[in-house]
């Protein structure tokens, strides 16, 4: 897996929301994309899934252009991305939520072997016994997983996970936790977007720090927890919130 | 007289009137958020309303009871919007804005069919306003119309006036530009909607009191200025009352430039309507805000 | 639960082959005004249960579908009057033109929420009737375009209610067949979170044209046949009051089930029949029970009721909670 941003720039009308922004990921890392608000982190993660096309710079994932691809096509080179406010198909069952990625990806193989995917999936986030239901009817944790699952049916490469654990209670926090740490040590890539300072810490092994569509920091949890104009770009966003 | 000169005053003058049912629109959308596909039908009522007052109250003055026809119908927009729209900003209805569609549009449906089931296809007259009309080079407008349109330039002074300088307009101003907003200092926008249903649907009525003796009234004659409202609405930009009023006066000069000068004279009026919706497809692809309004999708 | 459900899937399989084979016998029991009413509720349901596919299903709320038809109609009829083309191929090359049109308008408004798609398909309606009314020259206007009947020779109309019926079933096993497919699933998804399918690797693009073409193209062939079975055609096929009472059919019958808008239509135009000396109040009712369908039972009144009776459907599930159920079969 491999991703090369290189010199991403995104305007809306007057603002500037990403100035140049240019970072690498190899292999399988697993990085914390923090920010003040509006220091365009969801901007970033909606460009590299499609949502956006960039103003200018380049975006290569595996070797290939992705930049200003359609969101399924970027599904297709093996990117999967969540929603900050859960964006299941609410009055569709849990499986069929499944299948939607995976007879997307490829048809051919056919409705019963996604099942049979989806199925492990739902296994795997020990959700099988609700495979029949609404996908409405579901506790939002439970469709936050559910998210996460529609993600893990093609196995992609990366995963960008746009606050995971926002509006989240503390039990489920922890299983989303250990979702991630296991899929990571099987290989996948993460990108985490969260404003939850202690998860993401945690969790990362490296932090990237967005300020004003700009990367002012980029390196490993402590050092960047220490790192002045980190500390000056957050305390500066709690000036202006005081 | 210039032919181009008289087709320009009917433009101006078929502009005021359309731009009073136009601004009914507007306004809905502009504090409710929905278009009302029903709007013509309102504007059918109104003609209705005024042939009916006019028949009971015969010795009246037909121009007094063009906002008694305008009132009675404002009612009976109170009572739908209570009754169908005010359940959409409560939550309850699953997909608000296809609802918003279907429901006016069913609306619109009912109306239509109730009209026809109570009065019949046939057309109902009014007595005019005044009798006679003006000469404007090789055109003649009736008199009528120029009533029409005369009041119409009045109501809409009054709605400005209304919308600019009193209370009931600087919260309907608010509840249109941030619900919440408004909410924080008080103003009911329950409230406001019902009252800015009333007074869009009562506007359309005016219109169609207003017209009813120039054009006769029947079930289905809200038709064309309901379409005719949506492309000035677009053209306009929706939600903008500048907009509607401009949106108007362009409709009504192409709308009069394009029967006046098309090359066969026999499929000109025909073509009438064409030309504005054309228009109206245009900019809802090209520039869906039109030239005034917020830019929304 | 799965062996419950599968119970409960006899009794509407049974249901449905029933219909079926009532719908092929009726001829033999019914008069000849009475097949005519039939083969118009045919027609309404072949374009109700299409108009359900697109809005309902596809979440797509268009209001051009009557003038996909009478494309169909006009243009089917003109190839066979002035290029002397045979009905049969007439009819395709209708509903072909129908389908190229459905491929314009909804490649056109792929980004349009409801009310701009309202206000567009309206426009590009009323222009289309506005052009065939003017156009008299070519199409005889108001005066009606005169069509070469489905069978000549015959005067009966069994075998025209034998081509509407056949029709009919044909256009619904058709979507059903793409209902239960990944097409289905994918307009499903669509209509639910437009952005979230994308997300997921749905071609959203393609599959909303997709079904406005093929929703389209149904209209279209429906418009061409019945065209030839009325042998008269107006630009009064396609006024706003018949796209409201298409709609209100799907609506009143349930607008994310096929079988229920057919339903719907069929039951609303024999009801029309027997209302007769009702007159204009008529459609007053079923205005009324379109409004209140809306507000009190949107997934339609012959859904609601069925679902009631069968505890089946989203608010079923609801109410039961978690405990697993009925899968959403698409019907």
């Amino acid at each position: 897996m491999e991703l090369k941003i290189q010199d991403l720039e995104k305007r809306f009308g007057g603002i500037k929301a990403l100035k140049g922004i240019s970072l690498s990921l190899l292999g399988n890392e697993l990085v914390g994309l923090i920010g003040p608000n509006g220091s365009g982190k969801t901007t970033l993660v909606n460009i590299i899934g499609g949502i956006y096309k960039p103003d200018s710079g380049q975006i290569y994932f595996n070797g290939r252009d992705i930049a200003g691809l359609k969101p399924n096509k970027v599904a297709t080179e093996g990117i999967g991305r969540t929603f900050q406010v859960t964006r299941a198909f609410r009055r569709m069952t849990v499986m069929e939520n499944l299948l939607v990625p995976g007879m997307a990806h490829d048809p051919q193989l056919g409705r019963e072997t996604w099942q049979k995917r989806g199925r492990e999936v739902l296994d795997f986030l020990t959700m099988d016994h609700l495979r029949n239901d609404y996908a409405r009817s579901l506790s939002g944790g439970q469709q936050k997983l559910l998210e996460l699952g529609q993600v893990l049916m093609t196995d992609p490469g990366l995963i960008l996970l746009d606050e995971p654990f926002a509006g989240v209670h503390p039990k489920l926090m922890e299983t989303i936790f250990d979702y991630i740490t296991t899929l990571h040590s099987e290989g996948k890539a993460f990108i985490i977007v969260s404003h939850d300072m202690d998860s993401i810490f945690t969790l990362s092994e490296r932090l990237i720090v967005l300020s004003y569509g700009e990367i002012i920091a980029d390196g490993d949890p402590e050092t960047v927890k220490r790192d002045e104009i980190v500390i000056e770009a957050y305390l500066g966003e709690e000036d202006a919130s005081a | 007289m210039d032919y181009f000169i008289s087709l320009t005053i009917t433009g101006v003058v078929m502009g005021f009137i359309f731009a009073l049912m136009a601004l009914g629109l507007t306004l809905i959308f502009s504090i409710l958020n929905v278009i009302n596909f029903a709007h013509g039908e309102f504007y059918m009522l109104g003609g209705y309303a005024i042939f009916l007052l006019l028949e009971a109250f015969s010795g009246v003055p037909p121009i007094l009871m063009v906002p008694v026809a305008g009132i009675l119908v404002a009612i009976l927009g109170i009572v739908f919007e209570i009754a169908f729209l005010r359940p959409m900003h409560e939550d309850k209805i699953e997909r608000p804005a296809e609802y918003a569609v279907l429901i006016t549009f069913g609306l619109s449906f009912f109306l239509l069919n109730l009209a026809l089931a109570l009065w019949g296809p046939y057309p109902h007259s009014p007595p005019p306003f005044i009798e006679g009309s003006v000469k404007f080079g090789p055109i003649f407008i009736s008199a009528d119309r120029l009533v029409a349109s005369g009041m119409s330039l009045l109501l809409l002074a009054l709605l400005l006036l209304i919308i600019n300088k009193t209370w009931l307009g600087k919260a309907l101003r608010a509840v249109s530009q941030d619900k919440q907003a408004a909410a924080v200092v008080g103003i009911n926008s329950e409230v406001m909607n019902t009252i800015a249903f009333a007074l869009g649907v009562g506007l359309a009525a005016v219109s169609g009191a207003l017209l009813a003796s120039t054009f006769s009234v029947t079930p289905d004659v809200g038709a064309v200025p309901a379409v005719r409202s949506y492309i000035i609405i677009v053209l306009g930009g929706m939600g903008s009352i500048p907009g509607s009023i401009v949106g108007a006066i362009i409709i009504g000069l192409v709308e009069s430039y394009g029967a006046g000068y098309f090359p066969d004279p026999s499929r000109a009026l025909n073509y009438k309507m064409a030309y504005g919706l054309v228009i109206f497809a245009l900019v809802l692809l090209v520039r869906p805000q039109g030239l005034f309004g917020r830019k929304e999708l | 639960m799965s062996k419950i459900t599968n119970a409960l899937r006899q009794p509407i399989a049974l249901a449905a082959l029933g219909g079926l084979v009532l719908i092929l016998i009726l001829p033999l029991f019914v008069q000849s005004y009475w097949l005519h009413v039939l083969i118009t509720a045919y027609f309404y349901a072949i374009l109700a249960s299409s108009w359900a596919l697109l809005a309902g299903y596809g979440g797509q709320f268009s209001f051009a579908h009557m003038a996909f038809m009478a494309i169909g109609a006009y243009v089917g009829g003109l190839v066979a009057i002035h290029l002397n083309v045979p009905l049969i191929a007439s009819i395709l090359i209708g509903t072909l033109a129908a389908g190229l049109a459905g491929l314009i308008i909804g490649a056109l408004t792929l980004r349009f929420k409801a009310t701009y798609l309202a206000l567009f398909t309206i426009a590009f309606s009323e222009i289309l009737r506005i052009t065939i009314r003017a156009e008299a020259q070519i199409t005889r206007g108001d005066r009606g375009l005169k069509l070469t009947p489905l069978f000549p020779d015959s005067i009966s109309r069994v075998p025209d209610y034998y081509v509407l019926a056949g029709l009919l079933i044909l256009c619904l096993a058709f979507m059903y067949w793409l209902i239960q497919s990944r097409v289905g699933l994918f307009l499903r998804a669509i209509r639910e979170d437009e952005v979230a399918a994308a997300a997921r690797g749905v071609d959203v693009v393609r599959y909303k044209v997709l079904v406005f073409v093929l929703t389209s193209m149904i209209a279209g062939i429906a418009g061409a046949v019945f065209a030839n079975y009325v042998t008269i055609i107006t630009p009064n096929i396609m006024v706003l009051p018949q796209m409201g009472l298409v709609i209100a059919m799907a609506i009143i019958g349930g607008v994310e089930s096929l079988i229920a808008a057919a339903i719907g239509a069929i039951l609303i135009q024999i009801s029309l029949e027997l209302l007769r000396e009702f007159g204009a109040w008529r459609m007053v009712i079923f205005g009324a029970l379109l409004i209140v369908t809306l507000r009190f039972a949107s997934s339609g009144l012959l859904t609601t009721i069925f679902n009631r009776i069968f505890k089946l459907g989203p608010k079923a599930e609801l109410r039961k909670g978690t405990d697993g159920g009925a899968t959403d079969d698409g019907t």
